[in-house]
């Protein structure tokens, strides 16, 4: 089975949140619910500033605190080296959530980001907590799968419906590759400097390790121990001290 | 058996090791024990997903999408594989396209408005019609201009016109029935100013396609590459290959703000607004005096001694110029003083960024200096995109690899009528006023007023208020929304009072609360329609757009609506209009046209390129290299150009050379005299204007657009709104950027709210400090602060910039000056 | 429905006044009622309506469950030492003491049900599971454990008396399982690396020693509402207990609180570790917290250090009722202060998360601690807990 894992080259990253965009659209989130995201930071004094951007996945830890933490075991790690969640064994705490170093879990069961309330326009059926008309007919809530019912946590889930169905034996999936296309994350997909890759980290010769090696790949929040399966490529691959520059905030 | 596998773990659990171990954090890895629920996928549709072909509708790209549908439910999108442009990838505006056919607050049909009142807060009342009553109503008004003689005073305005089978025939239109208002396009409210200035220098005015992927260097001036710039998409693209490639190219960016793109670039520089004009020459003056221009394209002195020196003219008859005009007298006249410090007081960039950026330029082949709105946006706009655009002649990037050159047109075929055999009495007489300049057009482009413009869509409201050139009676909008998107846009609210609207937008904009009639499109999903390409690479793309699903409600494409309408036209004209029958007959015809010129994907047909969604042809046809001109014969770039080939197809200015010395403008030395103070005899020259800023306020106004923006199609997408302003953080309103200093000075928080004021009034905004700009600077994105356009549009800050802007405008281009406006800020 | 001693043949007899308990009763119910008024957006719109949500996990409703959790706990402990031990008097006031950490274990309960997403599924998605590695996971096996044991107590006590050896077994069992629930809740934030305000092997001693503090703080405070602000009445062992021996250990624990919490806010204000000085410099600079520290801390310090005030049941009451909401404050910037900095979100929050309650989630609050009191007062009759002939 492969580990799949996925590597983000942040010198070629131009931080346009195309990514985030795909995963909404593929995994019918609510505004605010970015299970794929672009984190902006700024640092410096005018006129030497420098902006720094982050896309962030779900880093599927090899040590995820989050499995460790849930009492039902609703979040789980797969064979393949994914993390996902079971909607009908979530109770809805939110621990894995508290666990999670890098942010990534969400519970869209809350206050919209904004109002109106999409859902209000498109109400739920079937147990969802919102049916769009352009919902994507892919679903499976024993793997966090499409749209979630009230009360349970979601997250990204390297777009298990495409991967799982990736020929056996490939080693990474090339969304330039016409064969390959349909099998790959949202977000690897569409991204147009080709900054995202995703293979199988287990084997040494797969390009993504290729990619670790030659650029000296690194991880955000070592410190944790949480091991992700999400490599950052390029010469600032530091997450930003949290500084709240200004202290006069309204 | 999973109560069976619990037991066995647990006993090895117990067995293995203690209960410590067990609850530490890298404690023993225990078997994982399988979810109780199935594990089996269910798709939640037994429907097949097909996948159709169209093409994105956010900015002007033209990026070819697949759609994918189940059950006629539209559900995805995703950059076209076979697409040249998308090459299977997209922006992050691209996805969203569902959000734009499903919004809950699309208009249903046609309607008829009630409410004879019109302003900001009033009730439209709309009564549904049915199309052929609506089409009727329409037809009866127009009718009855024509016979009234008064058929110049319907005009149709439009905004991102598509290709020949919307836009297209606008002009075909307005010839028949008579108007001069028919069409007026929006450029001169988008990016007039670069193309005036190419237009005046190389003698094409348009925008450029560029050869990106094989430049060395690129000097960009303003134009938002990370952010806005088009093609958007195929940008990014293209950023990925060139930061990665052997040899990496070196990229500065110069802008009035830290953003994504002057951040990722390998250097920054931050420019006092509207003065890259100055910055544009010193570079010149750096590249002369050190003799690092391209010799074999411009020319270079007989002796090969470099003569250029500060303060010093030169004898023009030293010096033999290949392809430029004028260098001499641009030198003596103007460059020659124009060093790195003069240029570091205007700017506010130090003398040796200049010098150091001009040096890189210089030595670095191919380089290119691109250029948008951000230098000209302001009164001295074209000015400033001469002095930049003159550096790609400097350097010998005009039709080089590596550089620049224009957009080729498609191949299409002939329409199945031609419109000078349907024109009437009524319609020959109106050409003839309109030639003579007897009936000049409302905006009054092409009069003494705007001479060298391309268009003044910005002038309509302020000059029907005034009555002057005339009053309008009838105003179709395709695509655009200028009551709302105008500088000054309150002229616009008043103005639009008395005038009969016909809205053909499906979704309840700003132009719409105005309207007497609403004859809605299908959006883009639901569209036949063809998009020639946004200039790109230089060779011909025709893309097309095809149905995703039946239209979900009673609307019609525009084009169709146009045809419809003037099939109700009296006279030869209907007839016309009957021989054209609708869309899908037009794009057949056009499609005919690849029957000669297959595609290089071998489109060849009407239902070849329904299949891919694109035709295009490679490669461009026309080189320059090491100074000569060649063309494509078939194999390769082989056969030399003679210079009045050069003169006919590629630099076609009076002189067939680059010109430093503009002969168009020259022959408007007067209105150049009359409106800048500049004496007749250097009307010509590239040379620095300062700018002069409206507004009353003591702080620069500037209002970018977002990479989640452009043109503003998800101002009622809650997912686009969420993620608009990253590098602020805007997730539910677009902030003001503002220096921390500046704020502090005034007395205002990080978050506070504010009120922004100019001398046309004030609008508010919540603030963000942000030390990349500029102290003398606030910025804010254009574009929000809608009180329209739907249920998330609404009710939400900022307001709308577009309020405070003052309506002043490029006397050359006629650019709507967007971005020069000074305001006041004050906590509110 | 309630029993009387009258009615156990051969049982202890009921004596105690009925008044109070039905005051209590009352007071209970009707806000219980405006609980349920002010929560019930929750019933309708579910996680819709309430403050907390995905920048914010663990707002006033966790701290609501945690706080009246961890105060049956502290209770708990504190009957248990009279049951376990059988010391004089002091084992006459824990029956009491039992049905309110019952009341409040039920009221958390409850708090945590309407906090839950799908709160019933624990009951079978959890056992079935067993992710042992989740402090979570053992918390609520010990606390399940504990509201069994309390339960059977309290059954047990309506035939028996407190003396019984079976009650004895189970007052054990409750204080193990009690301790158990305690420590683990603390590991549910102290075993967090990536919260550093949270994360530490001290914070279940730090959630143990503010649970002594407020389970004698609620002892205090409940038993002189239930004795009508007199000892009077009491027995003399009872009065002993009532006078010397519980603040005088009330005094310890504050004082040992007292200390943890110097020292918790001292090593935050001066750590520059990412994440811990940022959220204490903003919990210091906040009013709430030198309310808690002053009027809550140092005042029942005060009162309790003052030999002639400690017995006196009115200040015994304030002070007891002071320091219930000194912990309760601490509690609410303990677990609200462990996310304020925001795990990675970059500009989207570029300072300190912004949350405060909304009516909803007080609603909540609400129905947690008056469903205690009204299981507080019904428990006298019906575990007959109240005071028996001859104590």
């Amino acid at each position: 089975m492969p580990k799949w894992g996925m590597v983000i080259d942040l010198d070629k990253c131009t931080g346009c949140q195309a990514c985030t965009t795909a995963c909404a659209m593929e995994n019918n989130t609510l505004p605010g619910e970015s299970w794929q995201d672009v984190l902006f930071y700024h640092e410096g004094k005018y006129p030497n500033t420098s902006i720094k951007w982050f896309p962030r996945p779900c880093m599927q830890c090899e040590n995820p605190s989050c499995v460790h933490v849930c009492p039902t075991r609703a979040t789980y790690k797969t064979d393949d080296g994914v993390v996902l969640i079971d909607w009908n064994k979530c109770i809805g705490c939110k621990y894995c959530m508290i666990a999670c170093p890098y942010g990534v879990r969400f519970y869209a069961d809350e206050r919209p980001l904004l109002e109106p309330d999409i859902r209000q326009a498109f109400p739920g059926s079937d147990g969802q907590m919102w049916s769009p008309p352009f919902q994507n007919p892919e679903s499976d809530w024993s793997k966090g799968i499409g749209i979630q019912p009230r009360g349970v946590v979601s997250k990204c889930t390297f777009c298990y419906h495409k991967i799982s169905k990736a020929p056996a034996g490939v080693t990474d999936l090339d969304e330039d590759d016409p064969d390959l296309v349909e099998y790959v994350p949202a977000c690897v997909r569409t991204c147009a400097p080709k900054a995202r890759y995703f293979g199988d980290l287990d084997n040494p010769e797969s390009k993504v390790n290729e990619l670790i090696a030659n650029k000296r790949g690194t991880r955000v929040f070592e410190h944790t121990g949480n091991k992700p399966q999400v490599y950052y490529l390029g010469e600032h691959g530091t997450v930003p001290k949290f500084d709240p520059q200004f202290d006069d905030q309204a | 058996m999973n109560v069976l596998e619990t037991l066995i773990t647990r006993r090895r659990f117990l067995q293995a090791s203690g209960a410590a171990s067990a609850l530490a954090a890298g404690g023993i890895g225990l078997r994982r024990l399988n979810p109780i629920s199935e594990s089996k996928a269910q798709r939640l549709s037994s429907g097949e997903t097909v996948v159709t072909k169209n093409v994105c509708h956010q900015c002007p790209a033209r990026c070819g999408i697949d759609v994918y549908t189940t059950d006629g439910r539209v559900h995805g999108i995703y950059g076209s594989m076979n697409s040249p442009i998308a090459n299977g990838k997209l922006c992050p505006k691209g996805h969203l396209g569902t959000y734009i056919l499903y919004d809950p607050d699309r208009y249903k049909g046609p309607m008829r408005r009630t409410n004879p009142n019109k302003g900001r807060d009033e009730d439209p009342q709309f009564e549904a019609i049915s199309w052929e009553e609506a089409l009727d109503i329409v037809a009866e008004r127009l009718n009855g201009l024509r016979a009234n003689n008064e058929s110049h005073r319907f005009g149709i305005l439009y905004g991102r016109g598509w290709g020949a089978s919307c836009a297209g025939l606008l002009g075909t239109f307005g010839q028949l029935y008579g108007s001069p208002n028919i069409a007026i396009g929006h450029s001169s409210m988008c990016s007039d100013g670069s193309m005036v200035a190419k237009g005046l220098t190389d003698g094409n005015e348009s925008y450029n396609a560029y050869d990106y992927k094989n430049v060395n260097y690129l000097l960009n001036f303003g134009a938002g590459f990370l952010e806005a710039f088009r093609p958007y998409n195929y940008l990014m693209q293209v950023w990925g290959h060139i930061r990665t490639k052997s040899p990496k190219t070196r990229v500065t960016a110069i802008d009035v703000h830290a953003n994504a793109t002057n951040a990722a670039a390998d250097r920054k520089l931050l420019i006092r607004p509207g003065t890259d004009g100055a910055m544009a020459l010193a570079i010149a003056h750096v590249i002369l005096t050190e003799g690092l221009w391209d010799k074999e394209f411009v020319g270079d002195f007989r002796d090969g001694r470099n003569r250029f020196e500060s303060g010093a003219t030169i004898d023009g008859d030293d010096f033999n110029q290949r392809w430029v005009h004028g260098l001499e007298t641009w030198w003596n006249e103007e460059l020659k003083d124009r060093t790195p410090a003069w240029a570091e007081k205007i700017t506010s960039i130090p003398a040796r960024h200049i010098s150091e950026v001009a040096r890189e330029f210089g030595t670095t082949r191919p380089a290119m200096a691109i250029f948008e709105r951000g230098p000209t946006a302001h009164s001295n706009g074209t000015w400033n995109g001469m002095a930049i655009h003159a550096l790609n002649a400097l350097v010998g990037s005009l039709f080089a690899e590596g550089g620049m050159f224009y957009q080729m047109g498609p191949s299409y075929g002939p329409l199945p009528v031609s419109a000078g055999d349907y024109m009437d009495e009524h319609a020959g007489r109106v050409q003839e006023r309109i030639a003579s300049g007897e009936l000049p057009r409302i905006d009054m482009k092409g009069t003494n007023r705007w001479p060298l413009a391309r268009n003044m869509m910005q002038e309509i409201g302020p000059n029907h208020l005034a009555g002057e050139p005339y009053k309008l009676d009838t105003v179709m909008f395709y695509l655009n929304n200028p009551i709302w998107t105008a500088p000054d846009s309150k002229v616009w609210e008043e103005a639009f009072k008395d005038i009969f609207v016909i809205e053909t937008s499906p979704f309840p904009s700003e132009s719409a609360k105005y309207a007497d009639i609403i004859l809605p499109d299908h959006t883009y999903l639901e569209r036949l329609q063809d998009a020639p390409t946004y200039p790109f690479e230089g060779w011909p793309i025709a893309t097309l757009r095809t149905p995703a699903v039946e239209p979900l409600y009673d609307t019609k494409v525009f084009g169709d609506t146009l045809i419809e309408i003037g099939k109700r036209i009296d006279g030869p004209m209907g007839e016309y209009y009957q021989a054209l029958d609708n869309t899908e007959n037009v794009l057949r015809h056009l499609a005919e046209g690849f029957r000669d010129d297959p595609g290089t994907n071998g489109v060849n047909d009407f239902e070849s390129w329904k299949r891919e969604g694109v035709w295009y042809r490679k490669p461009y046809h026309w080189r320059q290299r090491r100074g000569v001109f060649y063309e494509w014969d078939g194999e390769g770039y082989n056969r030399r150009m003679s210079p009045s080939e050069v003169r006919e197809k590629l630099l076609r200015t009076p002189s067939g050379r680059f010109e430093f010395v503009s002969g168009k403008l020259e022959q408007h030395a007067d209105y150049v005299e009359q409106e800048f103070g500049i004496p007749a005899e250097r009307a010509g020259i590239i040379q620095w204007v300062a700018p002069e800023h409206p507004g009353g306020g003591d702080l620069y106004f500037s209002t970018p657009k977002t990479a989640m923006h452009a043109e503003g199609r998800g101002a009622n997408i809650p997912h686009s709104i969420s993620l608009m302003q990253p590098v602020m953080g805007g997730r539910r309103t677009v902030y003001l950027e503002i220096h921390p200093e500046t704020a502090r000075e005034r007395g205002i928080r990080s978050g506070d709210r504010v009120r922004i004021r100019s001398e046309l009034g004030e609008i508010e905004a919540y603030c963000r400090y942000f030390e990349g700009t500029r102290p003398d600077t606030v910025v804010l994105p254009m574009e929000h602060g809608h009180w329209a356009q739907g249920r998330w549009a609404e009710g939400r800050k900022p307001g709308h910039s577009g309020e405070i802007t003052v309506n002043r405008s490029d006397r050359i281009s006629g650019l709507a000056s967007y971005y020069t406006t000074k305001v006041s800020v004050e906590r509110a | 429905m309630s029993v009387t001693a009258e009615q156990i043949p051969g049982g202890p007899r009921y004596s105690g006044n009925t008044m109070t308990a039905t005051l209590m009763l009352a007071v209970g119910v009707i806000g219980l009622v405006i609980g349920l008024i002010a929560a019930w957006p929750k019933f309708i719109h579910g996680g819709a309506a309430l403050s907390q949500g995905s920048d914010m996990m663990w707002g006033l409703p966790v701290v609501t469950y945690a706080f009246l959790a961890l105060s049956s706990f502290g209770v708990s402990m504190v009957a248990g030492v009279g049951a376990v031990f059988r010391i004089e008097g002091w084992d006459r006031i824990a029956p009491r003491l039992f049905t309110l950490a019952l009341g409040l274990s039920i009221g958390a309960l409850a708090a945590l049900a309407l906090e839950l997403g799908h709160a019933f599924r624990t009951l079978w998605a959890i056992p079935l599971n067993m992710q042992i590695r989740s402090p979570m996971l053992w918390m609520g096996a010990f606390w399940g454990a504990y509201v069994v044991f309390l339960v059977w107590l309290l059954l047990r006590l309506r035939q028996v008396d407190i003396r019984d050896n079976t009650v004895r077994m189970l007052s054990i069992a409750i204080v193990l399982t009690c301790v158990g629930a305690l420590f683990t809740q603390g590991l549910v934030y102290g075993m967090m690396v990536m919260r550093p305000v949270w994360y530490g092997a001290a914070t279940p001693l730090y959630y143990w020693v503010g649970s002594v503090v407020t389970g004698l703080g609620m002892a205090l405070l409940f038993l002189n509402i239930t004795h009508r602000f007199s000892h009077g009445g009491l027995a003399a062992s009872k009065r002993r207990v009532m006078e010397r021996h519980l603040p005088v250990i009330f005094l310890v624990a504050l004082v040992g609180y007292a200390i943890v919490v110097v020292s918790r806010t001292t090593a935050g204000l001066w750590s520059s570790a990412e994440g811990v000085q940022i959220v204490y410099q903003y919990m210091v600079a906040s009013p709430l917290f030198w309310f808690e520290i002053l009027i809550c801390l140092a005042v029942p310090i005060v009162f309790m250090s003052m030999a002639g005030l400690r017995g006196n049941p009115l200040i015994q009451t304030t002070a007891g009722a002071l320091a219930i909401v000194g912990i309760f404050i601490a509690r609410y910037e303990f677990i609200v202060g462990g996310q304020l900095v925001p795990l990675w979100k970059g500009s989207w929050i570029p300072a300190l998360v912004e949350y405060s309650p909304n009516s909803v989630e007080w609603g909540m609050f609400l129905i947690g601690v008056f469903l205690a009191i009204t299981v507080y007062a019904a428990g006298d009759r019906f575990f007959n807990t109240g005071p028996h002939r001859g104590d």
